[in-house]
């Protein structure tokens, strides 16, 4: 990442603390610009039309190197999941949720499903994505339950 | 069993002690005793050498570059490669192996060590990938290694007491074994691994391996040269690899990695000529309990979903079906970064030579050494006989 001018910066009340931010590239910098616009962008490969997740130079379906960003649902489910107890690096408040989200279009992604308790949690449950912003022009994208209570506003 | 001349044949084993911390051992102190020891073991010179597949850990404790090794070694070498993943257990067995079969080089050392914390460019798992779209939701190797047993227990009921019971039996494996890093500690149940604090679910700290410090080395040969050396040759009778993707950067999903070994394993009995069900002991790759169980189902030992039950009672024992990991394994045993993977071979060859003391497996012939497993995303795999 970039260096980024230090300025104030305070989590918002019930926000995760996330200690170990993105290491932002070229390649990544679009997906990161649009977090923190509240969108969700994923590769798609303009030659089989398939998503790809993480972005990588060339379509892991295809291999092609002819691929665009576009805009995902933001929909997803919930494949699999752990409750980590030990936090993996200093600042990590523990417990917390490590997911695999099964996007609507077909990848899957690492996040954390927030604003649930653990005991909720079921594999194969709806999820949307729920942007949280994490340090100075970092948005993250987390997932929390479809019909969960901010689905109201 | 005959074998072709230029056949690949393990003659020289050798380990450090291993332990938490081995104050006043650098990681390079640690390769040198491992690899002079192995050296020793096949009743060769460090001259006589003329491969490395071995760390040069430099100030600092980053692997370098392996020509160093002439310095030591049969000088010019014939053959050498650096990649810490090439230096270590059965990837590093594998490839040594061939180079020996190909004629590049006659006699190969596969060595490793690490003492002191990982340095920014040396041997951390996954430390050659992006961890940009994983570290930041808090990944680590334990939670993507839980990610895979969470899905299997979803969808085949697999219990936590069927892991915390694999995890006490190796654990008590370590428990008798002085060389192992948790020699004495214990005896566990299954209800003490299930007692001892959450890591990432549903892994308990007791179904975990373990960090530490020590080292390891390997010698390998012809068939050939092996007869005119002191010890029992254990000749390399099979080997087979498979890698998903890139490890730690991409989620691990039990549907891509339920048997992720499966064809690698098909490989290496193929071409030992001998089945899954021939193997008299078992060195598994144990980073966590589910991933015994998970190797039980990929061997096609028993049927998808079942490796709980399979692994119950004392089957993983001594005097069970399937002994394994008498040594301890990682869980109690070591794990070092890299040196583990060259632990889980020198068990095995240890029980081939007949010459493992109280956890001897009786007239052992066959043995399995694996590596990695499906949080890894990557498996490698040898089967060892008797000369």
């Amino acid at each position: 990442m970039t260096t980024t001018p230090a300025e104030p910066f305070t989590l918002a009340p019930g926000v995760m603390p996330t200690p170990t931010l993105p290491a932002i590239t070229d390649l990544t910098r679009p997906f990161w610009n649009a977090a923190a616009e509240g969108r969700l962008l994923l590769p798609r490969c303009k030659a089989c039309g398939r998503h790809f997740f993480r972005p990588e130079v060339a379509c892991t379906h295809c291999f092609s190197t002819d691929w665009q960003w576009c805009e995902a649902s933001g929909r997803g489910t919930l494949y699999s999941y752990t409750v980590v107890h030990r936090a993996p690096a200093p600042g990590f408040a523990v417990p917390f949720v490590l997911a695999v989200v099964a996007l609507e279009e077909g990848v899957v992604m690492f996040s954390n499903v927030v604003g649930c308790e653990a005991t909720e949690l079921r594999i194969g449950m709806a999820l949307r994505v729920k942007f949280e912003r994490v340090a100075v022009r970092l948005w993250l994208p987390r997932f929390e339950a479809m019909g969960s209570a901010s689905d109201a506003g | 069993m005959t074998h072709p001349p230029r056949s690949a044949t393990i003659v020289g084993v050798y380990q450090t002690q291993q332990a938490r911390r081995l104050p006043g051992r650098s990681s390079q102190d640690l390769v040198i005793e491992a690899v002079k020891g192995a050296i020793a073991d096949a009743g060769l010179t460090p001259r006589d050498v003329d491969g490395a597949a071995i760390d040069w850990p430099g100030p600092g404790g980053a692997p370098r570059d392996a020509e160093n090794w002439a310095m030591y070694l049969k000088q010019p070498l014939s053959w050498c490669v650096s990649h810490h993943l090439l230096t270590a257990g059965v990837r590093g067995v594998l490839e040594a192996a061939a180079a020996v079969q190909a004629g590049l080089c006659e006699v190969a050392v596969v060595g490793s060590g690490r003492a002191g914390p990982f340095s920014a460019d040396g041997a951390a798992p996954g430390a050659n990938m992006s961890m940009e779209f994983a570290e930041p939701y808090g990944s680590s190797v334990m939670a993507q290694f839980a990610l895979v047993a969470t899905r299997h227990m979803h969808e085949f009921g697999t219990t936590p007491e069927q892991l915390a019971h694999v995890a006490a039996t190796i654990r008590n494996h370590g428990h008798v074994n002085p060389e192992a890093v948790m020699f004495g500690a214990g005896p566990y149940t299954a209800a003490d691994v299930l007692a001892s604090p959450l890591v990432a679910t549903p892994f308990h700290r007791l179904d975990c391996c373990l960090m530490n410090e020590g080292g390891a080395a390997i010698v390998i040969t012809t068939a050939e040269r092996a007869r005119d050396l002191p010890t029992q040759p254990v000749p390399i009778l099979g080997g087979g690899m498979e890698f998903f993707q890139g490890n730690y950067a991409n989620p691990p999903l039990y549907r891509d990695l339920r048997h992720l070994g499966r064809g690698a394993a098909a490989r290496a009995f193929g071409q030992a000529g001998v089945t899954a069900q021939d193997i008299d002991v078992f060195s598994l790759y144990d980073p966590v309990s589910f991933e015994v169980l998970r190797q039980f189902e990929m061997l096609g030992l028993c049927a998808e979903g079942e490796g709980g039950a399979f692994c119950a009672g004392d089957r993983l024992t001594l005097n069970g079906s399937c002994p394994t990991n008498l040594d301890g394994g990682m869980l109690a045993g070591s794990w070092t970064g890299t040196a583990q993977l060259t632990l889980k071979v020198i068990e095995a060859v240890r029980q081939l030579r007949h010459a493992n003391g109280p956890r001897q497996v009786p007239d052992a012939q066959l043995a399995l050494a694996t590596n990695a497993g499906s949080g890894a995303q990557h498996v490698e795999l040898v089967v060892l006989g008797r000369g």
